[in-house]
């Protein structure tokens, strides 16, 4: 039982795969060689497979995915710009500096 | 990289970076505009990289490298950003189903929707996000207990907090 807490402690960390290999590998033998534990381990796997449902993921919309392009286009169109203008000023001087 | 070039690049990122804006602004007009602005400072903050970075039609390989690249800046903006903003405008979640998700902080909902919902490895969480690993690792966990409706391992429970 004692060894059950200690496993059970781990299992998030298994999860996250923030366990050494060791300790990965001593985790594993564990679950393989407990059949209490790994029914266990198997309801705690259900549960971290069900959190995916818990955390939203909003699709996007087609009149928002069409205007957020635009204002993506925008944006690129406005950082383009600004570099032609920059560079048309330097090319200003260049040419100042050469007549 | 032209004009046309760098929005073939960053259009298949928009639903996911719209996505993640909504974890942190539950407002879709409020969502659209942080995708906007973190998408506008991302790019004037390395435009000279994106810039001067070449883009090959042909090669998916380095298309497919070059939109991870581009999608972990764009995400570090969106969630600097987004958590400034929700510090500064409340946007309650009026809906049911995602209440507990919703009660946990902005930077805590951004590293639980790219652990659970994209599957993220912390390292790359901890990368993308510029956290250090112990925070992510605490948000992690209690993301995890928090949205599983049990208070997380530090915590004491109802009982022990009488006693």
């Amino acid at each position: 039982m004692m060894n059950h807490e200690h496993f059970a402690r781990k299992i998030a960390s298994y999860f996250d795969g923030t366990l050494r290999d060791g300790e990965k590998t001593e985790f594993e033998a564990y679950v393989g060689t407990h059949s209490d534990f790994a029914e266990y381990f198997r309801q705690k796997e259900a549960e971290q497979n069900s959190l995916k449902l818990r955390v939203p993921n909003c699709a996007l919309e087609e009149d928002t995915a069409e205007r957020l392009e635009s204002e993506v286009r925008e944006a690129i169109n406005n950082l383009f710009r600004n570099d032609d203008a920059k560079l048309s000023e330097r090319l200003g001087s260049w040419l100042k500096e050469r007549l | 990289m032209r004009k046309k070039d760098l929005f073939t690049l960053i259009q298949p990122l928009l639903p996911r970076c719209h996505s993640l804006a909504y974890c942190l602004l539950p407002d879709d007009l409020q969502a659209q505009q942080l995708v906007i602005d973190a998408f506008t400072q991302c790019l004037l903050k390395e435009k000279h990289v994106w810039l001067t970075r070449e883009w090959d039609d042909k090669d998916k390989k380095s298309q497919v490298q070059q939109r991870k690249t581009f999608l972990k800046s764009m995400f570090r903006c969106l969630v600097d950003l987004g958590v400034r903003r929700a510090a500064q405008i409340s946007t309650p979640y009026e809906g049911q189903e995602f209440r507990q998700f919703y009660q946990m902080d902005p930077r805590t909902r951004a590293v639980a929707w790219l652990r659970f919902q994209q599957n993220w490895p912390l390292e790359e969480i901890e990368r993308a996000l510029g956290m250090k690993r112990y925070e992510v690792i605490e948000k992690v966990h209690n993301a995890r207990f928090l949205m599983m409706g049990q208070p997380p391992h530090w915590m004491p429970t109802s009982r022990e907090a009488q006693v």
